[in-house]
């Protein structure tokens, strides 16, 4: 049972590799546990998306590029604005003039990631 | 599965389907050179061209020649074009979809890579053979270019690709008569050319001989011409149409 690894590339499991390295580094812990924490660190990233958030963002944008390999879809909307579905207005709207979406098959359990 | 059959029969992905693999880039493409630049003037049909025969125009016969008429002073507008070109260098799929924009690859479904480009407006098929279907544009012209496209793109990807025998391998047009048309008249009139199986498909198709073109009729008095290598078939084929069409003209009750 192996999960995606793509959360990996977030500021979230940056910091954590970086943690690991430099316990690993410092022989404080074994580089088989580094690896079982990140393994650890993949399943519980898809199972927190998938089961317990429960915020929603909708989200347009002109799509850019696209690109279907290996199961994987990409697509890069230009102007993309994200609108939280809350009632409360407009706050919480969040505008960037790029942005990737990378997205899995959900063969384990669903994921759609965002680098 | 039937109606579906009936209706894809004439259109463009016919000519993917049947011309790609076979006899559609055998090296001999001399037919295009003639139509490299097409002059308006000598291909949109003039009215003098046609003589003034008003009987002709209630013959029910359904023989072909159609016989002589007055141009309908409609001209089908070309609604898509289907080219396919040789890039004479083997291609490595993956490599191409994960490097270009606008990619498709899903080998499990299609052994080819799909791209699109936005301008001109087109989407074409890339084969690992170094083969390539360019589908969607208007006129020749921007088939050809949309096609030079994506062969830049696979050059620049690293493939020594050639542009190796071009060839225009089906053109569809469509127009408006602007009157209803009684379909089941015409079908019984000209059994030997039309199907017309309102339960399959609303329109009537009809095979035309010379030139060799298939026509979807519609009862709204629309009209599509597909099948043909070169433009001035689709016009030919509306012209001889057209006084049929007016013959079968739905008269308000």
């Amino acid at each position: 049972m192996s999960a995606y690894q793509h959360y990996r590339n977030t500021t979230l499991g940056n910091c954590l590799e970086e943690a690991l390295e430099e316990l690993i580094q410092s022989q404080n812990i074994s580089s088989d546990l580094g690896i079982h924490v990140l393994m650890q660190f993949d399943r519980a990233m898809n199972h927190l998306l998938k089961d317990k958030v429960r915020n929603k963002f909708g989200f347009k944008g002109s799509l850019y590029a696209y690109r279907y390999c290996d199961n994987v879809w990409t697509y890069v909307l230009k102007d993309a604005e994200f609108k939280p579905s809350t009632k409360d207005g407009s706050d919480g709207v969040i505008q960037v003039s790029k942005v990737k979406f990378v997205a899995c098959e959900a063969l384990i359990q669903k994921s759609a990631g965002e680098t | 599965m039937a109606s579906s059959n009936h209706f894809t029969k004439p259109t463009s992905s016919q000519a993917i389907d049947d011309d790609f693999p076979s006899n559609a880039l055998t090296p001999h493409s001399s037919r295009y050179a003639v139509r490299e630049s097409p002059n308006p003037s000598a291909i949109y049909p003039s009215p003098a061209h046609f003589q003034n025969s008003p009987s002709s125009l209630f013959s029910q016969s359904p023989a072909s020649p159609f016989g002589t008429n007055v141009s309908s002073g409609i001209v089908p507008q070309l609604q898509n074009i289907v080219s396919t070109v040789n890039l004479g260098c083997k291609l490595e799929l993956k490599k191409i979809a994960l490097h270009a924009r606008n990619a498709e690859y899903n080998p499990k479904r299609f052994a080819a890579v799909i791209m699109r480009i936005r301008d001109p407006r087109t989407t074409a098929l890339i084969f690992s053979s170094g083969k390539m279907v360019c589908t969607g544009a208007k006129d020749e012209e921007k088939s050809k270019l949309a096609a030079r496209k994506y062969a830049r793109v696979i050059q620049k990807l690293g493939f020594p690709a050639k542009f190796k025998d071009f060839k225009i391998q089906n053109i569809v047009g469509s127009c408006d008569v602007k009157f209803p048309i009684r379909l089941e008249g015409l079908v019984f009139a000209h059994s030997q050319f039309s199907s017309y199986e309102p339960e399959l498909f609303p329109g009537l198709i009809y095979r035309m001989y010379t030139p060799k073109i298939v026509l979807l009729i519609f009862v709204s008095g629309k009209v599509v011409l597909t099948g043909a290598k070169v433009r001035q078939e689709i016009y030919d084929a509306f012209e001889n149409i057209y006084p049929i069409l007016k013959s079968y003209k739905k008269v308000p009750t």
